[in-house]
Order: C-alpha cells, then sequence, then structure tokens
C-alpha cells in the first residue's frame, strides 16, 4: 500500500494535511483529513470570570471573532438571566451578518476564486489572488469591496475590525449613532450590486465546473441550520432545524441550547478535529453538514427579495436539497447578498438608535449556552460558573467540526476519483485541497490553538510506507 | 477618490511581545495627531497584518508609511527608515507576496496590487523597529518600548519629507471590464 501527502493544505484557515492510503494495485482505499493543531480554548477559559468570556473567547479567531463574541455574549446572557434589549438584539445581529459578508468575501474572492476563474489545473505559481488581479481584476476589486463592507460595519459599531469587544454580556456597550448608521446604510446599494455581479459570473461560468461539482463530496447527508418559525434563515437566533438528504425533516424548531442531546463527539487518533455525529443516528451514520449550503438547503426561503430569487435559480437548477459541497461556493455568494440587504433593512428600522442597549445582573444561573450561525456553520459555547461568577467548565462546538466527517468523506471521494495508481499530477492534489477549501474550514476556531494553518497531502503504501508527500510551508 | 491624505499602518501581533511594535508606534501616532500638525488628516490604522482590501486606503493616499517589527538580526530597538517601491514587474506581472497568498503580504506586495486594481501606488516608506522577545505576551521589551518615540519621530520625518516630494495622484476609476471568464 501507498500513501500521498499533502503537507500544508493551502488557502484554507490554520493547519491541516491530508493522507491518501492505495492498495498494491494503487488504487485508493482510504483518506484522512488531519488537523493537527491541539485545541485549548475551554482549558484557557477555566478560572477566568465569566464577564471575560466574550472577549477572551473571540481571540479563537482572526476571522470570525464576531460568532464567538455572539454565542459566548448569548450564553452568559444565560447566566446572568437577563433579557437582552431588542434594539441589543439587532445590533448583535447586523455585526453577525456583516461578519458574514466579510467571511464569505475572504473564503470565496481570496481563497477559492483562483481555481475557479483559472482552473484547477492552472499553474500553481498563479493560483493566487495576483493570478485573479491579472485575469479579473474588477472580480477582485469586489472581493475587496465587499472583504471592506463587512469589516467597515464591524468597526463602526466596535471601534476596531478584529477582536471588537462591543458584545458584550446583556447587550453591547454602547448605542448606535445616526451617523454609523448613515454611514453603513450608504454602502448597501454598492455592496448589493458587487454581490449580484459576483452570482452572475458564478452562474454563467459554473457548467465549466460540472466535473469538480459530480464529486466534491457528493454523497448524501443531513444538514442542520437555525431557521426562524416563518421558515427564513436565521443567523443569531431561531430555532435548530435539521434536515434529511431527501427533506424530509428530523428536528424543526427546537430548543437548539440543549444540544448534548441531538449530538455526541466522537474522536480518531490521527486528528485534533472531533467528529460531531446526531446522536440517534450513531457514528459514523449520523454525519450531517453545517455552513452556507446546509443554511440554504434547510430553509423555506431566505426572506430578502434579491436572495429569495437567486435561491429559486439555485434550486431550478440544482434541486431542492443538492448534495455536492461544491454548491457551498454558489450557497456563500447568495448569503452574502442576503446579509447586505439585511444589514439594509435592519438598519433603516427607526429604533435602531435607540440607547437601551444593556440589560445588567449579577450571576443567577450556574450554566448557560449559546448558540449563534457563524459563517462556517452552527456555533455553540456551553459555560459552568460558580456562585461568583468564575468559569468551572467550557465546552464549544464549532462549525467546521460539525463538517469533520463529511469532508473526510469528501477527500476520500475526491481521491478514488482522480486518483488511479502513484502517479498523482499536481492539478488532481488541488482538488483534494479543493474540496476542503469548498466547506471554508476554519482550524484555529475549530481546535482553538494558535498559530497559522497550512496542509500537507501523503500517498501511503500498504506497507505503511509514505511514497509521496506534497507539502507547502505556511511559515 | 481624493488623494489628499497621508495613510500610516502599524502592523504586527501585540501578543508576541516586541512583534507588536508597529501597532504600539501607529498608538503614538493617533494620540499625536491632535497636536502636531504634520499628522493633521493622517489616516493611522493599526493591523495585525496587511490585507488586500488596504490596496483602497494605499491608492487614495498621496503618501504612505509602513510600520513593522524587523525580525532580523539587527540591534533591539534599531529604527530603520527606508523608502519603497512597488515590485518590479517579472514576465508581465508583480509579485505580491513570497508564497502568493494574501496572509504573508508584503508593503511593495500591497503598492502592487493598488497600482494594478486602482491605478496609483503611492510614495512610500518602511519604519522598522529591531526587535529582541517575540514569545507569547503583551508587553514589549525595555529596548524596544525607549525605540518607540524615535520610531515616531522617523514617521512624522518620512511624512514631513515625503508629502513635499510629490503632488498628489488621482486613482483612477473602477472600469467595468476585467471581469473574466472561464475558457
Amino acid at each position: 500500500m501507498s500513501e500521498i501527502i499533502i503537507e500544508p493544505v493551502t488557502r484554507i484557515e490554520g493547519h491541516a494535511k491530508i493522507s491518501v492510503f492505495l492498495d498494491e494495485a494503487g488504487q485508493v482505499t482510504n483518506a484522512h483529513f488531519h488537523v493537527t493543531q491541539v485545541r485549548g480554548f475551554e482549558r484557557i477559559a477555566q478560572g477566568r470570570p465569566v464577564y471575560e468570556m466574550p472577549s477572551l473567547m473571540a481571540r479563537i479567531c482572526g476571522i470570525c471573532p464576531v460568532s464567538h463574541l455572539i454565542a459566548s455574549a448569548k450564553a452568559c446572557d444565560e447566566i446572568l438571566g437577563v433579557a437582552v434589549p431588542p434594539v441589543a438584539v439587532k445590533l448583535r445581529r447586523v455585526m453577525n451578518l456583516a461578519q458574514i459578508v466579510q467571511s464569505h468575501a475572504l473564503s470565496f474572492f481570496h481563497l477559492c476564486s483562483p481555481d475557479l476563474l483559472l482552473g484547477f489545473d492552472s499553474d500553481p505559481a498563479n493560483r493566487n489572488i495576483l493570478g485573479v488581479v491579472a485575469k479579473a481584476p474588477d472580480m477582485a476589486r469586489d472581493g475587496i469591496a465587499l472583504r471592506r463592507f463587512g469589516q467597515e460595519i464591524i468597526e463602526k459599531l466596535g471601534g476596531k475590525r478584529v477582536h471588537p469587544a462591543w458584545v458584550v454580556p446583556g447587550g453591547v456597550s454602547h448605542p448606535l449613532q445616526a451617523e454609523q448608521r448613515d454611514a453603513i446604510l450608504a454602502t448597501v446599494p454598492d455592496a448589493h450590486a458587487r454581490a449580484a455581479r459576483a452570482l452572475e459570473w458564478y452562474r454563467e461560468n459554473m457548467a465549466s465546473w460540472a466535473e469538480e461539482a459530480a464529486v466534491f463530496a457528493n454523497f448524501p447527508s443531513m444538514y442542520m441550520g437555525l431557521v426562524h418559525e416563518s421558515g427564513n434563515a436565521a443567523y443569531s437566533d431561531g430555532g435548530l432545524r435539521m434536515v434529511g438528504s431527501d427533506g424530509e425533516m428530523v428536528l424543526d424548531g427546537v430548543d437548539p441550547r440543549p444540544y448534548w442531546e441531538y449530538f455526541g463527539e466522537a474522536v480518531e487518533p490521527w486528528t485534533y478535529l472531533k467528529f460531531p455525529y446526531y446522536k440517534p443516528q450513531g457514528y459514523p451514520q449520523g454525519m450531517y453538514r453545517v455552513g452556507p449550503l446546509a443554511r440554504i438547503n434547510v430553509v423555506d426561503q431566505m426572506g430578502t427579495p434579491a436572495a429569495d430569487a437567486e435561491l429559486g435559480e439555485f434550486r431550478a437548477r440544482l434541486g431542492r436539497y443538492p448534495s455536492s459541497s461544491f454548491h457551498y461556493h454558489w450557497a456563500r455568494l447568495i448569503e452574502i447578498l442576503h446579509c447586505i440587504d439585511v444589514v439594509g433593512e435592519i438598519l433603516s428600522d427607526p429604533d435602531i438608535l435607540g440607547e437601551d442597549v444593556r440589560a445588567r445582573a449579577a450571576i443567577n444561573r450556574r450554566e448557560g449556552v449559546g448558540v449563534s450561525e457563524a459563517p462556517r456553520g452552527t456555533l455553540f459555547h456551553h459555560y459552568r460558573v460558580d456562585k461568583d461568577g468564575i468559569v468551572e467548565w467550557a465546552n464549544l462546538l464549532i462549525a467546521t467540526g460539525h463538517n469533520n466527517l463529511a469532508m473526510n468523506q469528501g477527500v476520500l471521494q475526491v481521491a478514488r476519483h482522480y486518483i488511479k495508481g502513484e502517479k498523482v499530477e499536481e492539478g488532481l492534489l488541488n482538488r483534494l485541497e479543493g474540496v476542503i477549501r469548498a466547506f471554508d474550514p476554519c482550524l484555529s476556531c475549530s481546535t482553538h490553538a494558535v498559530g497559522q494553518m497550512p496542509l500537507q497531502v501523503e500517498v501511503v503504501s500498504p506497507e505503511g510506507q509514505v511514497v509521496r508527500r506534497i507539502g507547502r510551508t505556511g511559515d | 477618490m481624493g488623494t489628499s491624505k497621508v495613510f500610516v499602518v502599524g502592523y504586527g501581533n501585540p501578543l508576541r511581545g516586541d512583534d507588536g511594535v508597529g501597532q504600539e508606534v501607529a498608538q503614538v501616532l493617533s494620540r499625536q495627531k491632535s497636536h502636531l500638525p504634520v499628522l493633521a488628516g493622517a489616516d493611522v490604522t493599526c493591523a495585525h497584518q496587511l490585507a488586500p482590501e488596504m490596496a483602497l486606503d494605499l491608492a487614495r493616499a498621496s503618501f504612505a508609511v509602513f510600520v513593522d517589527a524587523a525580525c532580523d538580526r539587527r540591534p533591539a530597538g534599531t529604527v530603520t527608515l527606508r523608502r519603497l517601491s512597488p515590485p518590479a514587474r517579472e514576465g508581465g506581472r508583480r509579485r505580491v507576496a513570497p508564497s502568493g497568498c494574501w496572509e504573508d503580504l508584503s508593503p511593495e506586495g500591497l503598492m502592487a496590487l493598488a497600482s494594478e486594481l486602482y491605478g496609483n501606488a503611492p510614495p512610500a516608506a518602511l519604519v522598522t523597529v529591531g526587535v529582541s522577545a517575540t514569545e507569547f505576551g503583551s508587553a514589549l521589551s525595555p529596548v524596544v518600548r525607549l525605540a518607540v518615540p524615535r520610531a515616531a519621530a522617523a514617521v512624522r520625518l518620512a511624512i514631513a519629507a515625503g508629502t513635499c516630494a510629490r503632488p498628489a495622484h488621482r486613482p483612477r476609476a473602477e472600469s467595468g471590464r476585467g471581469r473574466g471568464r472561464n475558457a
């Protein structure tokens, strides 16, 4: 048996490695997506005051700190036993939506568009943002503008783009000013136009990625996300909905806080990333996906006109429950458009300038769970505290972890389709990375480690010898 | 887009000791904006790293200063000021980052992006500070802390010299063309 190793996997957030195992005939027998970082934030949280948790937990990630802020603050809201003022609920939503826009723009335009625009087999030296600049400068400008749109909203609300401390237990630290609101609203039409342009480009070109779409984690699974009672997409609140591969309702409108009733977490010796699974179906049968494709699949409609029109086109072309993770890309663009429009809707509400934005209380409960949709999927923060509010125990169930079973099965599917024998072309290795990129994993979040995140691919022989290792350092 | 502003960005990781000196210098300059005319109207930014979206800030500026830790063999606390030029084209294209990855953009790479995408890369300077310790921690080492006022002075000197040297340039508007299609 032989093993192909790709290390580091590039253009993802964090460090990882892919191993592909071959038999004597050179056929792929198995594949693993290894996350090589150690998680640690649950331990770091122990002994800290609960009031510190949002700011501390936001440090898990520089890409999606706002999701951790919000999930953490919601867990703290529970411990304080407060009802967050309605204006603060809306302001938290705006910041979360802004973060989804900037994170999705990073994933699509900066990390994935080089493959889509230049081709999976193109010169690796060009498969980067400069290659995008050279071939499609307007697309590069749109990506930069959409990143700025989200980042500037976060900065206007929270004072800085990365790790803002504005979301606090009980609400937000200060109200929105009229000039900030007006400045943000003035940018909405331009951002909408750029997102719509990217969607148009994607639809016009998607036929050229048909082979990848057929094998990039294309298999039945369940899908999960937060959904409003109306059936609209929800990102900061709502009930948990899980549907099967044919649309059968597995969970609908359930309170997400007792998550341990629904999800188990399995571990494997070859990776630090846990494998969450749907408990009633067991491990590993209880595989489900979260994030943009899952959210698109579980909602009845997005809830904004332009995004609903795009969703109609998406479903008309791909069916009601498309099963290929390649379609995360399209779903991501639809979510960008939707989030931009919802930001505009919320900020157009005159009540948004209200000054009652924070409820204050002492410790009233010893346990709290906060749930939010992060760019990559559903995020759970769970804390237990002592009578003085000192954290005794914490558990985080991270979006990237939910997708771990599907990412591993996706790597195996791509390897089986493209790898025949030990002769492996670079473009095939890029597709192994590409299936992981489609999920947009954030390994820094999911393992809570400090550091960067490159990846490697290994081909292993039946005797356990590594016959091919492809690595790109991130340092 | 107007281009009258000076763009200053201090970057690095403030949780890795002296690596955060760029952000520290930027914070000092922000506090000085109100009473030092040379900094009036300057856009002073702190960041963990340079990012592609800063290309627009750069293109809108008439002069730029980057402030970073110098992680080489230079003595700790040494402040260095040098002029920057966008990387030359090689085979019809510029090299933006050592790996071509957005996560390790250099000042020259950002200048190249600004030039390619927005038609303007203003004259720029790089101020670096030699470091002593970059282990985990939020404090600067004593020798690097002492260098912060000198680094801030170097930035002001660069601005004073740079803004007298060249008239403002107007970056080109977005063309509406250049949206690629797959073959």
